[in-house]
């Protein structure tokens, strides 16, 4: 989030939309409580090392089977003979319990939540690259580079998101990614990233090509191009802050839709590879065990669903205070009668 | 209307094409994807890999071997190489239990959606829409094979109340298959309510601003008939286009995560199953028949938003 600041320096003649969207947001409670709900959960998975060396005294790997802990004076074996795992302790060890090769959950799910959180955001950050460089270069050059770009687009986007996801990730999984500069091995966390990326980029693309092309034929690019700047230079310096209020809301939802596609590609196969945990590899590991072990469900699934809550609830309230008319739908609701309809908008 | 149509198939046929050639593509690049290698078996020698990769035509040029089996798609000839059973007729199997769950799933969805969409914006900032609010975006954040698994476990395993998974063929035991596919519809309904919720409430707070419901109005309608007729009218145009396309995201296996936690054998299971196989054939179909219904259902959506609202022309 770019804190916009307050204009000290400048004279007290108006005040700029970031800052009125910045004090929208900062008046709704709700929002930001979540946000810091996200946060929270954000930090204790990147504590995860600590918690591990100084409360559970195990790392996310690390099996237990055959041993014995002590809970409350008893004995009590980590897996029993038939395999059921132990359930939460609530004590510094196995806190959340075992899962089915003893390792303790309440470590896997921090070092989980922090693959699964990383994979989100740099999940985001390609689908946000991506989005707008296409987004914008199809919009404002339209003819030929519009067609093949949208085309491209087109045919991401005829795939459903889980489908495309699992198809690249098994190709992927075998032998990894060779890009030129970067080279994905099989096993690292990018690739379920840079699939997770890819496989978004059309559902921010397209909204922001048919922002620009309402954009194009406005005064002010005109009047640039007449100043004689080059394209980049009108891509970059009059077309993109007209888009920065949309692409800052694209990136809580794409955020929360990034953790929810990593959860369901790992569960089915095709995302993080053992024995790296997340939250998705978890939660399928969980669910081929029960009717056993219902808390390596919840343990996950609770962790992910309050996680994403936390975005989804923050972009929520960011949505709308950066949309004014957000603000005017309320009052319209409140005096149905009374008030200006909005512009009807020429789409 | 025909020119539009026109422009359609015509996009359509690019659309296929391009995802066919991609697919194809993708499985020739990725190690380890040689079909006749896996075929043959893990003991062949060499001689026998090379009798399979020339019997199947893997030895012939890449164009030649996609036209084959395009042509093979085309004709309802084409066989997986793995079980070398044909593929059409497996996605013929598999289709009832996906078009089952699809119609269940998307008339719950719709229906609830509509109901808690419109009560959240009749209600706008009171305490009934915070509440949905709340609940919409709780079920938009839960991954629906976390819920599956949950229901399974709560309703199936400890209440005994519905049965674990599977699916039961709606001609030979109509409550079977009601009870059987339950649990998958609202697994899968959940987050589908709560995104078409939250367009709802937006798209009828926007309608309520618009001049001809002040019109409305002003000529002394109840406002239970401004809503209805006026205001729902227009407001439910996004919602159709958004149904219509995730319904055929579904009907092409988009539904992969739920079909294989209630193990209902449908198309996004056999996609899955195939791509783990790098069985080329059933993925290719599969990934035409999504391709198939989302440009099919995006153009029938594209011609009900102009019976709806007359101000959109059939133009691009």
């Amino acid at each position: 989030m770019t804190a916009p600041r307050p204009g000290t320096k400048s004279p007290p003649a108006g005040r700029g939309p970031w800052l009125l969207a910045w004090r929208r947001l900062a008046r709704s409670r709700t929002a930001l409580a979540f946000g810091g709900l996200f946060l929270g959960v954000a930090v204790l998975c990147l504590l995860a090392p600590v918690y591990a060396h100084r409360v559970a005294h195990t790392g996310p790997n690390e099996n237990h089977i055959t041993e014995t802990i002590k809970i409350g004076g008893k004995n009590e074996e980590v897996t029993s003979p038939t395999g059921v795992p132990i359930g939460p302790t609530w004590h510094s060890r196995f806190f959340l319990g075992a899962d089915a090769n003893g390792r303790d959950v309440a470590v896997r799910l921090l070092y989980g939540g922090r693959n699964s959180l990383e994979i989100g955001a740099v999940a985001t950050l390609i689908t946000m690259l991506l989005a707008v460089l296409i987004g914008t270069f199809a919009g404002y050059f339209g003819g030929l580079t519009d067609g093949l770009l949208s085309r491209l687009l087109d045919v991401i986007w005829a795939f459903p998101p889980v489908l495309l996801g699992v198809a690249l990730g098994v190709a992927l999984a075998v032998g990894g990614l060779d890009l030129g500069v970067v080279k994905l091995t099989s096993g690292s966390l990018l690739l379920p990233a840079f699939i997770i990326g890819v496989v978004f980029v059309p559902y921010v693309a397209r909204p922001l090509r048919g922002q620009v092309l309402s954009l194009r034929g406005r005064e002010f690019i005109d009047a640039a191009r007449v100043q004689g700047r080059g394209h980049l230079r009108i891509l970059a310096g009059e077309l993109l802050p007209n888009l920065t209020s949309t692409i800052v809301v694209f990136v809580p939802l794409m955020l929360a839709n990034a953790i929810l596609l990593e959860a369901g590609l790992s569960y089915l196969g095709a995302g993080v590879q053992d024995p790296n945990p997340s939250w998705g590899t978890m939660l399928a590991e969980g669910i081929r065990l029960t009717p056993g072990a219902i808390h390596l469900v919840l343990a996950p699934g609770l962790m992910l669903v309050i996680a994403v809550l936390g975005v989804n609830v923050f972009g929520d309230g960011l949505r709308d205070a950066l949309d004014p008319r957000a603000v005017h739908r309320a009052i319209v609701m409140r005096s149905p009668r009374g008030t200006q309809p909005p512009a009807l908008e020429g789409s | 209307m025909v020119a539009f149509l026109a422009r359609r198939l015509a996009g359509m046929a690019a659309v296929l094409l391009a995802i066919s050639l991609l697919t194809f593509l993708i499985f020739q690049v990725i190690p380890g994807g040689d079909p006749a290698k896996r075929m043959a078996g893990r003991l062949a020698t060499h001689q026998q890999v090379q009798d399979v990769r020339h019997a199947w035509g893997f030895d012939q040029p890449l164009y030649d071997q996609y036209l084959t089996t395009m042509g093979k798609v085309l004709n309802g000839t084409v066989v997986s190489y793995s079980q070398q059973i044909n593929v059409e007729d497996e996605i013929v199997r598999s289709l009832p239990p996906t078009l089952s769950l699809a119609l269940g799933a998307g008339v719950i969805w719709l229906l609830f959606g509509v109901i808690f969409g419109v009560l959240s914006a009749i209600t706008s900032g009171r305490l009934l829409d915070r509440s949905l609010t709340v609940v919409a975006l709780i079920g938009v954040s839960t991954p629906a094979f976390f819920l599956g698994a949950l229901l399974l476990y709560y309703l199936g395993y400890r209440l005994k109340l519905l049965p674990l998974g599977g699916y039961v063929p709606l001609t030979s035991d109509p409550w079977g298959w009601f009870t059987h596919m339950l649990m998958p519809w609202l697994a899968l309904s959940v987050a589908f309510i709560g995104v078409y919720a939250r367009v709802l409430r937006a798209s009828v707070l926007d309608t309520m601003g618009e001049d001809y419901v002040r019109t409305a109005r002003a000529k002394g309608l109840s406002e239970r008939r401004v809503l209805v007729r006026h205001v729902l009218r227009n407001s439910l145009i996004p919602i159709v286009s958004l149904w219509g396309l995730d319904f055929a995201a579904v009907v092409g296996g988009g539904a992969i995560v739920i079909e294989s936690v209630f193990d209902l054998h449908g198309v996004g299971q056999y996609a899955a199953e195939s791509i783990a196989r790098l069985d080329v054939p059933p993925v290719l179909v599969v990934t035409l028949l999504v391709a198939c219904a989302v440009v099919v259902l995006g153009t029938v959506v594209d011609i009900l938003y102009a019976a709806l609202d007359p101000r959109i022309r059939l133009a691009r």
